[in-house]
């Protein structure tokens, strides 16, 4: 069983390519782009995500991905998968708890939760990274106005 | 954690499993069996391999798939050997042995 958006989101490079974020502050807006000129705005002043938001919706994007493939090879015929990914603040550390709510024939809970708990870790790759303590290089260039 | 694919038949047939423990530690197996390719779940067990243990689990032994034949998948937490032994009960001689093999586990989405 596969579906279309999600076959297409499959296809993407496993290698990470440059994301350029430019604001302007004036207009409010964020813009972020990728390679091939995909692009997103982030509004700042409407109703849009915030950028932390936006990054726990792509942890929540990849996990579902992710077990939607590891359920599906082992049998389970999945018809809808929602996460709540939530933040908190743990002992001054962040913790973030990834909730999955799935609806699926063919799989058991026990056993669900056991691969989730198991393979995320290794196949999601925005929770790899968010796992992991990544090396942080900066630059800065600055352009009188 | 190795993921296998197979076939079992208990109509008119009598399916053993082989799973051999290929490494020295304990390893937790679940074996899933679905009635055809695309059907139910008939029957999930759970079995715990020895240190290389080698152990022949008769379908027999499971009620629920008495009299049918699908789909079987085995997923275990370490490396085993996972293979299917059918009997013919008409005839007692005619046996197929086959090897399962591996379902191998996708890569990641970006």
């Amino acid at each position: 069983m596969s579906h279309p958006v999600v076959a297409s989101v499959l296809d993407m490079s496993p290698t990470s390519p440059p994301i350029k974020v430019l604001f302007v502050p004036e207009r409010e807006e964020l813009c972020a782009e990728a390679p091939g000129g995909r692009k997103l705005f982030l509004s700042l002043s409407g109703g849009g995500f915030t950028p932390l938001e936006l990054a726990l919706a792509a942890l929540g994007a990849c996990a579902c991905i992710e077990v939607y493939k590891l359920l599906s090879i082992r049998g389970g015929l999945v018809e809808k998968i929602s996460v709540d990914v939530v933040v908190e603040k743990e002992k001054g550390e962040n913790l973030i708890n990834l909730s999955f709510h799935i609806k699926a024939d063919r799989i058991g809970g026990k056993e669900a939760e056991e691969t989730i708990k198991h393979l995320l870790d290794k196949y999601c790759s925005v929770w790899h990274v968010f796992r992991q303590s990544v090396g942080l290089s900066i630059a800065v260039k600055l352009e009188k106005r | 954690m190795p993921l296998f694919k197979g076939w079992y038949t208990q109509d008119g047939w009598r399916t053993k499993l082989v799973l051999i423990n290929q490494v020295d530690e304990p390893v937790n197996v679940r074996i899933k069996l679905f009635e055809g390719e695309d059907g139910p779940l008939l029957a999930s067990l759970r079995i715990k391999l020895k240190p290389k243990e080698m152990r022949f689990y008769n379908l027999d032994r499971v009620k629920r798939v008495s009299k049918r034949a699908g789909v079987i998948l085995v997923d275990a937490d370490k490396p085993i050997f996972c293979g299917g032994h059918l009997i013919n009960l008409e005839n007692e001689m005619r046996v197929i042995d086959y090897k399962m093999p591996k379902i191998d586990e996708p890569s990641g989405c970006c």
